[in-house]
C-alpha cells in the first residue's frame, strides 16, 4: 500500500509541468497546424515554428498538432467534415486529388497567382498540388526513393555501384562470397514504390485518362516481371523478406545494397555503416529514366468562411517554412523550393546530392480515382515476389479488373 | 496427516510446471527490459544476447529529456483519466449488475442478454456520431471525453452479475427479513462478497482506459489531458524505429500498471461466504 | 396511498434505481452510435457530405453476402472465413489454458503471486508494443526465434509470411497477450469453489479429471460462460495483430472481417460506410448465434 502511494506522489509531483500554449497577444491572428511530423522530424518542424513564432511575435501565432502518419487521416476524416480541421495540414501530394474532389480542401485559388508562384518551386511538385486547374496544395519538399550502398563492402569486392539492371546482376555475382545477402527487397512495403518506379522506367502508366488501371500492358508485364526475377532468377535478394527486415540486413553490415526513402538517411546514418547514395533512375528499365517520389504539401482543409486576414498569414507561414526549410532537408527530404534545390548548400550535402537525379523525379498521376484503379497492383508485387510459380500475366489481369471495379465504384456515385 | 502431505506434494508439482511455463512466457519481457539497456546499434543488431554488451541509460536519458514531450506528465494523464473512469465504472456496473443478477423483475434476463448482444456487434462507425455528441456537449478536448463514453461498457455488468449469480439466495433472503433495504444488501453484503470480481473489473476498466489510442488521438487536440499511448506515438518517428527508445518507453509504461496489479492481488482471496455457509 | 400499493411501487422503482445509471450512459454513448450505424448501413453514406447519400435499402446486404461479383462479396467472406478460422484456433486455448493456470496456482504453490504477475504482465502491452515485440522475435532473418532454432540446426521459419505459420504466429502472440485477462478471472472464481470439497475427493482418491469435471466445472460455470462468450467477441473482432503483424498476409489468407470493415469504413482510399456497417452487422448475427450456442452448451454441460 505505502508502495503505490509512494509511486502516486512521484508521478503527481513529476508530472508538474505540460506544455501550456501561451495567449493570444490583441491583433495576433491564430492558426492551427496539424502535421504528421512525429520523434526527430517533429523536433525540426517545431524548430522550424518556433522561429516563426518569433519572427511574427505578435502578428502570427501559429499552434501546432502532431499526428502519427498512419492514423492522420482517420482524425482528419472524423474532425474536418464536422468543422473541427485546422487551418493548415501537411497532406501527401497523392491525396490531394482526392480529398480535393471530395470538397474536403479549400483553394489556394485566390489567395496567389498560381502560375507566378509555381515558378518557384519544382514543376512536377506544383503541377501535383492541382486539381482540374486549380491549386490545392504548396510543396514543402518532395521525398523520393534511391539506392544505398555499403561503401565497404563494394570496396572489398572491387565493383562500382550498378546503374542499370544488368550491372545489379552482375555485381550480386561478384558480391557472392563477400556478404551475405546482395540487395534484400521486402516484398511488402516500400516494394510498391520501387515498382512504381520501375513501371515508369519501361514506360508505361498507372492510370489512363478515364482513370482505369493502364498498367496492363507489355511495359507493365515487363515492369512485373524485374520483382519476380530479382528474387527466384538473378538471385538479387532471397525470397520472403519481411518489411524492415532488408533495412535491417542493410543496418547491420549484411546487405551490400538497399533501397528506400530519403527519410531513411538518418536511420542509416546512426547504424554507423560506411554508406553511399546513388539515383535508381535507370535501375530496373531504360526507356526513361525515373525515380518514385512523393511530396509533403500545405492544404488548406475545408473550413467555411476563412477571413482575409486569416488568408494572409496562412500564405506568409507558407512562404517562410518552405524558403527556410534547409534544416527540414538535412533530416532527409529533398526541398520542393528551387532556391534551395539549386543552392550551393544543398549541392554540398554529403548524401542528398547523389541520391536522386532530380530531372528523373516521377509522381503518380494526379487522379482522385488513384488509389481505387492503381493500389490493386501492390498486392500483385507482393505475390510475384513470394511466389515461384506466379503468372504475371495473370496477376496484372486481376489487379486491372479489381482496379476497374474499385475506380466505378468510386465514380458511380 | 496424509491430507498434508497431498497438499504439499500438489504445491511441489504445480510449482515445477508453473516455473518452466513461466520462463517461456517472461522471455519477451526481459528482452524488452534488456534492449531499453542496449545501445541503438546493439538493439538493431538484433543479437540473442540478453545481458546487453554495453550497459546504457542513454534511451532513458532520452525519453526523460524530451523537451517536446513529458513521459511521467503522460503517465500522470493516463492515471487521471483511467482512474475517474475506473472509479465511476465500478459505482455504475455493480449498481447495473445487482439489478440484473440480484433483483428479480418483469423481463430481467430479456433485458441483460440485449444488452450482451450488443456488445456482439462491432461497432465499426462509433467515431463519427461519438465525435459529433463530442461537440454538441462542448468537450472536445476535456477530461470527460477520455472518462465518460466508455461507462455504457456491458462487459464489467455481465462479469459482476455472474458472480452475483453464484450468491446463495439465502442469504439475501435472511438479511431481507432482518429488515434491511436493497441498497443496504448491496453496500454492506453484495460489494465485500465479490471483491475479487470488482477487482477484476476495475484492472480490466482501467487497462482499456490506459490503452485507448484512436479515441484519444482524435477528441484531444493538445497536450493538456494527453494520455501515455499517444504520447509515445509522437515521440517515435514514422520510419525510422528506434528500437532501444522505445523499449525504454515501453518499460516505463509498465511499471505503474504494474504497480496498481501487484496491490489489486492482494484481493483476490477466499469468498468469505464459501467456505463458512455451506455444509 | 394505500400501504401495499407504495410498497410494489417501490418495488418497481427500485430495479430501475440500479439499473438506469448505466442504461442511461449506455443509451447516449452506445445505443446512438449503435443505431447510427444500422441506420448507415441502408445507405450509400457519403463520409464527407452526408447530405449526399443515397438510400438503397437492403442492396448493401446483398452484394456482400450474395452478389458475387462483386468486390464487397469477395471481401466479405474471404475477411469471414479468415476471421472464423482466427476464433477457431485462438479459443481453446484462450479457455483452456488459463483454467490450467489459474488451477495449479490454486493450491498457493511458493511464489504463486510472481507467477500471476508473469502471466499477468502481457496484457499491460498495447497491441501495437505488442505487435513490435513479436514482429521483432518472430522475424524471419534476424528474429531471437529463428536465431535460437538455428542454434538447433533448424532452417528459418517464415513465422509472418508463409501458412501455416502466419496463423500459428498469430495465435501465439494473442494468447501470450490476453492470457493474464481470462487467468485472473478464473483464479477469481476459483476461490468460490469450497476446499472442503476438494479435500473429501482427494480422500475418495478422485483423478484429477474427475475433480475438474465434478466439482470446479459446476462452481465456475457462470464465470466460464462469461469467460467463452467474451473470448469469442473478442476473437472475432480481431483486428491489430493481423493488421499490423502479418499485415493481412500471405496473400490475404489473414486479412480478417474487421481490417476489411474498418478500411472500407474509413480509412481506406474511398470510405463506403453503408457497406462497412452492413458488413459489421452481418459479423454481428454470427457472433450472436455462436454465442447463444455456447451459452447453452456451457449451461447444459453443468447441469
Amino acid at each position: 500500500m505505502t508502495l503505490s502511494i509512494l509511486f502516486i506522489s512521484i508521478f503527481t509531483l513529476a508530472a508538474c509541468g505540460g506544455n501550456g500554449d501561451n495567449d493570444l497577444q490583441e491583433g495576433e491572428v491564430a492558426l492551427t497546424f496539424w502535421n504528421i511530423f512525429t520523434g526527430p522530424d517533429g523536433q525540426v518542424m517545431r524548430g522550424m515554428v518556433d522561429d516563426f513564432n518569433d519572427e511574427y511575435d505578435g502578428e502570427i501565432r501559429v499552434s501546432t498538432q502532431t499526428i502519427p502518419e498512419t492514423d492522420f487521416y482517420d482524425v482528419f476524416n472524423t474532425s474536418v467534415p464536422q468543422g473541427e480541421g485546422p487551418d493548415i495540414a501537411i497532406m501527401h501530394m497523392r491525396r490531394i486529388a482526392q480529398y480535393a474532389e471530395l470538397g474536403m480542401l479549400n483553394a489556394f485559388e485566390d489567395m496567389i497567382d498560381a502560375d507566378e508562384m509555381g515558378e518557384n518551386y519544382l514543376d512536377a511538385a506544383w503541377d501535383g498540388g492541382s486539381f482540374e486547374g486549380i491549386q490545392y496544395g504548396i510543396p514543402l519538399d518532395v521525398h523520393p526513393i534511391g539506392l544505398y550502398y555499403n561503401k565497404d563492402i563494394l570496396d572489398e569486392a572491387g565493383i562500382d555501384v550498378p546503374t542499370t539492371y544488368d550491372e545489379l546482376v552482375a555485381a550480386c555475382e561478384e558480391l557472392e562470397g563477400v556478404v551475405d545477402h546482395c540487395m534484400p527487397v521486402s516484398n511488402t512495403w516500400p516494394s510498391q514504390n520501387l515498382f512504381i518506379s520501375s513501371l515508369f522506367q519501361h514506360g508505361g502508366s498507372d492510370l489512363d485518362e478515364n482513370h482505369y488501371p493502364a498498367f496492363n500492358t507489355q511495359e507493365g508485364y515487363d515492369a512485373l516481371k524485374v520483382f519476380h526475377d530479382m528474387v527466384y532468377e538473378d538471385n538479387i535478394s532471397i525470397p520472403n523478406v519481411t518489411v524492415d527486415e532488408d533495412l535491417t540486413l542493410f543496418r547491420q553490415g549484411n546487405a551490400a545494397f538497399h533501397i528506400n526513402g530519403i527519410w531513411m538517411l538518418n536511420g542509416i546514418k546512426e547504424s554507423g555503416v560506411n554508406f553511399g547514395t546513388s539515383s535508381i533512375d535507370t535501375l530496373f528499365g531504360d526507356e526513361q529514366p525515373a525515380v518514385w517520389a512523393d511530396s509533403h504539401n500545405f492544404v488548406m482543409p475545408y473550413q467555411p468562411g476563412m477571413s482575409e486576414e486569416k488568408e494572409e498569414a496562412i500564405m506568409t507561414f507558407i512562404e517562410y517554412i518552405t524558403a527556410n526549410a534547409m534544416e527540414w532537408v538535412e533530416g532527409g527530404q529533398f526541398p520542393a523550393d528551387l532556391s534551395l534545390l539549386e543552392s550551393e548548400a544543398f549541392e554540398n550535402l554529403e548524401y542528398h546530392s547523389t541520391f536522386a537525379d532530380v530531372d528523373a523525379i516521377t509522381f503518380t498521376t494526379t487522379s482522385p480515382y488513384l488509389e481505387d484503379g492503381f493500389e490493386p497492383i501492390f498486392l500483385r508485387v507482393t505475390q510475384a515476389m513470394r511466389n515461384e510459380d506466379a503468372d504475371i500475366q495473370e496477376l496484372l489481369d486481376d489487379a486491372e479488373s479489381e482496379g476497374i471495379e474499385l475506380v466505378d465504384e468510386a465514380t458511380g456515385r | 496427516m496424509a491430507l498434508k502431505a497431498v497438499e504439499d506434494k500438489k504445491k511441489r508439482i504445480s510449482f515445477w510446471i508453473l516455473s518452466i511455463v513461466s520462463i517461456v512466457w517472461i522471455l519477451p519481457i526481459i528482452w524488452v527490459i534488456s534492449t531499453s539497456f542496449k545501445t541503438e546499434s546493439e538493439a538493431v543488431s538484433g543479437g540473442l544476447n540478453l545481458i546487453p554488451r554495453e550497459f546504457t541509460f542513454e534511451s532513458y536519458r532520452y525519453i526523460f529529456t524530451d523537451d517536446q514531450h513529458n513521459v511521467l506528465f503522460y503517465v500522470f494523464n493516463s492515471f487521471r483519466a483511467a482512474g475517474l473512469h475506473v472509479f465511476f465504472y465500478l459505482i455504475v456496473a455493480s449498481l447495473a449488475a445487482y439489478a440484473y443478477g440480484i433483483l428479480q423483475f418483469k423481463g430481467r434476463d430479456k433485458m441483460f442478454w440485449m444488452l450482451v448482444a450488443t456488445m456482439m456487434i462491432p461497432v465499426v462507425m462509433n467515431l463519427v456520431p461519438l465525435y459529433s455528441l463530442m461537440i454538441t456537449f462542448e468537450w472536445i478536448n476535456s477530461l470527460q471525453a477520455l472518462v465518460v463514453p466508455g461507462l455504457g461498457g456491458v462487459f464489467g455488468i455481465f462479469l459482476l452479475r455472474q458472480f452475483n449469480l453464484g450468491i446463495p439466495r439465502d442469504i439475501i433472503e435472511s438479511a431481507q427479513i432482518d429488515g434491511a433495504n436493497h441498497f443496504q444488501i448491496y453496500w454492506r453484503l453484495i460489494l465485500p462478497l465479490t471483491k475479487p470480481a470488482l477487482v477484476v473489473v476495475a484492472l480490466f476498466a482501467f487497462m482499456a482506459n490506459w490503452n485507448e489510442y484512436l479515441w484519444p488521438l482524435v477528441v484531444l487536440n493538445d497536450d493538456t489531458y494527453r494520455t501515455l499511448p499517444v504520447g509515445l506515438a509522437l515521440m517515435q518517428g514514422n520510419y525510422n524505429i528506434y528500437y532501444s527508445r522505445l523499449m525504454a518507453a515501453t518499460t516505463v509504461s509498465m511499471i505503474p500498471v504494474m504497480a496498481i496489479f501487484m496491490v489489486a492481488q492482494r484481493y483476490f482471496i477466499k469468498g468469505i461466504t464459501m467456505t463458512g455457509s455451506k455444509g | 396511498m394505500k400501504p401495499q400499493d407504495a410498497k410494489s411501487l417501490r418495488s418497481r422503482l427500485v430495479p430501475g434505481a440500479f439499473f438506469l445509471p448505466h442504461l442511461i450512459i449506455f443509451s447516449i454513448f452506445f445505443v446512438f452510435p449503435f443505431f447510427y450505424g444500422i441506420y448507415i448501413s441502408f445507405f450509400d453514406w457519403n463520409l464527407f457530405n452526408p447530405d449526399l447519400r443515397e438510400f438503397v435499402g437492403l442492396d448493401n446486404f446483398r452484394r456482400i453476402l450474395f452478389d458475387s461479383d462483386s468486390i464487397y462479396f469477395r471481401y466479405f467472406w474471404n475477411g469471414l472465413r479468415n476471421t472464423l478460422t482466427f476464433v477457431v484456433l485462438s479459443v481453446p486455448p484462450l479457455v483452456i489454458f488459463p483454467l490450467i493456470i489459474a488451477s495449479l496456482m490454486n493450491v498457493e504453490p511458493k511464489g504463486y503471486k510472481i507467477f500471476r504477475a508473469i502471466f499477468y504482465l502481457p496484457n499491460l502491452f498495447s497491441i501495437a508494443t505488442l505487435v513490435l515485440i513479436w514482429r521483432w522475435v518472430l522475424n524471419t532473418n534476424v528474429g531471437a526465434l529463428n536465431l535460437t532454432l538455428g542454434e538447433l540446426g533448424i532452417d528459418n521459419i517464415p513465422w509472418l509470411s508463409e501458412q501455416p505459420f502466419a496463423w500459428i504466429s498469430l495465435v501465439l502472440m494473442t494468447v501470450w497477450w490476453t492470457i493474464g485477462g481470462n487467468m485472473i478471472i478464473f483464479t477469481a472464481s476459483l476461490k468460490e469453489v469450497p476446499d472442503n470439497l476438494y479435500e473429501a475427493g482427494d480422500i475418495d482418491g478422485a483423478s484429477i479429471f474427475q475433480k475438474m469435471r465434478y466439482i470446479t466445472l459446476p462452481y465456475i460455470r457462470n464465470q466460464l460462460i462469461y469467460i467463452t462468450i467474451m473470448t469469442t467477441i473478442a476473437s472475432f473482432n480481431v483486428f491489430g495483430q493481423p493488421q499490423l503483424g502479418t499485415e493481412g498476409g500471405p496473400d490475404e489468407s489473414t486479412t480478417v472481417l474487421m481490417m476489411y470493415i474498418r478500411n472500407i469504413a474509413f480509412t481506406g482510399g474511398r470510405p463506403n460506410p453503408g457497406v462497412a456497417t452492413a458488413m459489421a452487422i452481418a459479423m454481428g448475427v454470427v457472433i450472436i448465434l455462436i454465442g447463444v450456442g455456447q451459452a447453452k452448451i456451457i449451461k447444459r454441460m453443468g447441469d
